[in-house]
């Protein structure tokens, strides 16, 4: 009688396949997990990402090279770069960044063919570099723009007929204007300011819109509308002191409004206050007009 | 049994390799990272859009701080090496104005560079 060949331990194979497995993948993710080195743009973290976006804006107003700025955010692996940057302008804008930055991205979403909301204000104001001494704006990236509208501009609020034109809406010294300036005197706790407030063409607030005040030939101040948004987004206000004269400014949109004067006035009731001024800028059109009230 | 004990040993080390292996290639933490972990590749043209924006801003703090991302141990020895490589291999003349600007700013200076020196980068 023969004895039968032992036969293969087939359980056992399988036993110690699955223990082994469950123990590499723990070592694999847990115990010693794969550390990156020599990584692209593509594995940085969202927040490098977004730096790195920045940075390559900057460095497009400086270069003003295109297509190494496209190659560069090609890089970051993401389908649509334009849409990418044109995202990030406009949360720029809207959490009220640095304004040099938000222009910086404007100016490359425009390039890459991309409207976002921040060319509102921003578009063709870039490139201070190239600025002459009168401040002239110069539209470097006409035509570039895409002539088919991306998703952005659903939620961008702009008039249709605005955003379906291809070349980028240029907004230079003379494109915002004073539209409104009321002077009120009366007595309350808001009295003896400067009240601004920038709308766009649909009349909603421009937040981030850096704006100057002068005072006696040296003194001035500069600070960003936005920056109290229960009043408006475009809003802003400056506390005068009495017996000055004032000029506003908005830094590289609009000619400054001179001649506010907080010397006193006489309210309605008979009593000395200091007058308000409320300055409304709005973009050039045809129809506006100057409203000068008292 | 001794041969059961085999099989299974060389099972749970083929099991473990393996596991590891997959666990390496499709690793389930976030594996973002910094900066600090580019490719020099893209370190080296980090460092020149770091050097293009100083130049259009003229904010050395900003420009210390992102070269600072880059956790080079002493950033002045690398940009000035950068600048060095740049003009050795007759880069963007651009790229070299700026990197050679960042070099000046830490307080650097050499034979090389003095080609692309600006004044105003001295004056600072």
């Amino acid at each position: 009688m023969q004895e039968d060949p032992p036969r293969f331990p087939w359980i056992a194979l399988l036993i110690g396949l699955v223990v082994g497995i469950a123990g590499g993948l723990y070592y694999g993710w847990y115990l010693n997990p794969v550390d990156w080195v020599n990584i692209g743009p593509d594995k940085l973290n969202a927040e490098d990402q977004q730096e790195y976006i920045l940075l390559v804006a900057e460095a497009y107003l400086q270069e003003q090279e295109i297509a190494r700025a496209s190659a560069r955010l090609a890089a970051l692996d993401t389908r649509d770069i334009a849409e990418l940057v044109s995202i990030q302008a406009d949360e720029a804008l809207l959490r009220g960044d640095d304004p040099s930055e938000v222009r910086a991205l404007t100016t490359l979403a425009e390039a890459l063919g991309a409207s976002p909301m921040a060319a509102e204000v921003f578009s063709g104001t870039s490139v201070p570099a190239t600025l002459d001494e009168g401040g002239t704006a110069t539209p470097t990236f006409e035509g570039i723009a895409s002539p088919t509208p991306t998703g952005d501009t659903a939620a961008t609020p702009i008039p249709t007929q605005e955003t379906l034109t291809p070349t980028p809406q240029i907004i230079s010294e003379t494109d915002l204007s004073l539209v409104e300036r009321e002077t009120v005197c009366e007595i309350d706790e808001g009295s003896g300011r400067i009240e601004i407030l920038v709308l766009n063409r649909d009349e909603i607030g421009i937040p981030a819109v850096e704006v100057r005040v002068e005072w006696g030939g040296e003194d001035a101040d500069t600070f960003f509308t936005g920056l109290n948004p229960g009043v408006d987004p475009g809003y802003a206000d400056f506390d005068m002191i009495v017996d000055r004269v004032y000029s506003v400014t908005l830094v590289g949109l609009a000619e400054p409004v001179v001649g506010l004067d907080s010397g006193n006035c006489t309210a309605d009731s008979g009593e000395e206050s200091i007058p308000t001024y409320r300055l409304t800028f709005a973009p050039n059109s045809n129809d506006n007009t100057e409203d000068e009230g008292e | 049994m001794r041969r059961t004990l085999l099989v299974l040993l060389v099972g749970l080390g083929l099991g473990a390799f393996g596991g590891a292996v997959f666990g390496w290639l499709v690793p389930i933490q976030d594996v973002s990272t910094g900066f600090y972990e580019l490719h020099p590749d893209y370190k080296a043209d980090y460092t020149v859009m770091v050097g293009a924006a100083y130049a259009a801003d003229g904010d050395w703090d900003k420009a210390q701080a992102r070269l600072g991302r880059l956790a080079e141990p002493d950033p002045a020895t690398y940009v000035v090496a950068l600048a060095e490589q740049y003009i050795a291999e007759g880069r963007n003349p651009n790229d070299i104005r700026n990197l050679v600007a960042m070099a000046v700013r830490f307080g650097y200076t050499t034979p090389p560079m003095q080609l692309y020196i600006s004044p105003s980068d001295s004056e600072q």
